[in-house]
């Protein structure tokens, strides 16, 4: 990759949006591995149309569009691999404990990932990608192809959403 | 006026005009009810930023070393690209190419003083073959032999020729058998 301009700007948006994109992806496929794979992915279709980006926001948001889209599409997969296994072996799957600290931080972050899974796609995206994606409406916006008041009541209703969820007790982490 | 849930939210995340914010900030004082709406929300968003767990940094470096691994050589790939050109455009380059590559050839090949090519006149071309020995008399011959010989200058070893006398002019016509009539 050395000797090429491009090179050095695909690395200035990496060390930029990686951090971004790893979390978006986390949050929706709920998997590290699954998630660094398609942020690779993801940065790697990115390198072979880098040229055709005016500036490096727009790389972002492409970039940002891209790993949601990608991540969603695993998690329908595993989604419905999961289904079938606890179908076939009616087990649950479980989280490993080893120790208190590490079972209540696991417990929490499996709540937040039950959570989100219970909310509808279109509001656990964008809440996504407020709470994780370090954006504004207005970047939002431009990400999913809506507009500012667009994302404003889906976040609003996601979050009303959660609170009911929260309040009833629906949410177990499994 | 007691601002809606809606605009709450919008307002734990700074997306409110900042007019409308200190009207929220001062309805948030004097309305308990609306306070603890709020709170509400702030206490949910606190419970989601529960960041990843595991070190981003290493995630970051791991998946660099696995992109640098699997992005091909962009120098060897640039003759696989494929680059679209309309064809007109691609017409008119090659115009523009035979045009101007027939002018520069031209050009080489006219005289300092603009008279015509030595090439399209058909007339003289120096020539420097070196030979020796029978390569030379057969050379001659075949020259002869093609009608092709007009002048022909043969420089000898000053150390093995002493020159006496004057050169003299040898015709064609004068020189058979490799000697002279």
């Amino acid at each position: 990759m050395q000797g090429f301009v491009s090179a050095d700007i695909f690395e200035r948006v990496y060390e930029h949006v990686y951090p971004i994109i790893i979390r978006i992806a986390y949050r929706i496929t709920g998997r590290e591995d699954v998630a660094e794979e398609l942020c690779q992915e993801a940065f790697i279709k990115y390198y072979e149309r880098i040229d055709s980006f005016p500036d490096t926001d727009q790389a972002k948001y492409w970039l940002i569009r891209v790993a949601k889209n990608l991540a969603l599409n695993s998690a329908k997969r595993s989604g419905r691999e999961r289904r079938a296994y606890e179908r076939a072996y009616h087990e649950p799957s479980r989280l490993l404990r080893t120790g208190e600290d590490e079972v209540i931080r696991k417990e929490q972050e499996a709540e937040v990932q039950a959570a989100l899974r219970l909310l509808p796609q279109k509001m656990r995206t964008v809440l996504i990608l407020k709470e994780y994606g370090q954006l504004n409406y207005r970047e939002i916006g431009a990400i999913l192809g809506i507009t500012e008041g667009n994302v404003k009541v889906r976040v609003f209703r996601a979050r009303e959403h959660l609170l009911d969820l929260l309040k009833e007790g629906d949410v177990h982490a499994s | 006026m007691r601002p809606d849930a809606r605009i709450l939210s919008a307002y734990l995340d700074g997306e409110v005009p900042q007019r409308f914010a200190t009207e929220i900030e001062a309805s948030l004082q004097r309305d308990p009810g609306l306070r603890a709406e709020y709170e509400a929300l702030v206490a949910l968003r606190a419970r989601l930023n529960v960041d990843v767990p595991f070190d981003i940094a290493e995630s970051s470096r791991r998946s660099w070393t696995e992109i640098v691994r699997r992005i091909p050589d962009r120098r060897k790939d640039l003759w696989h690209r494929r680059v679209a050109v309309p064809l007109p455009l691609f017409a008119a380059a090659a115009a523009i190419v035979l045009v101007l590559g027939g002018a520069l050839l031209w050009m080489q090949l006219a005289q300092p003083d603009g008279t015509t090519p030595a090439i399209a006149r058909g007339g003289d071309i120096d020539l420097t073959i070196s030979v020796g020995g029978e390569e030379m008399e057969r050379l001659l011959q075949w020259l002869v032999d093609k009608n092709m010989l007009g002048e022909v200058n043969i420089q000898l070893p000053e150390q093995r020729f002493q020159i006496v006398g004057e050169p003299v002019f040898v015709r064609p016509a004068q020189y058979e058998g490799g000697r002279l009539r």
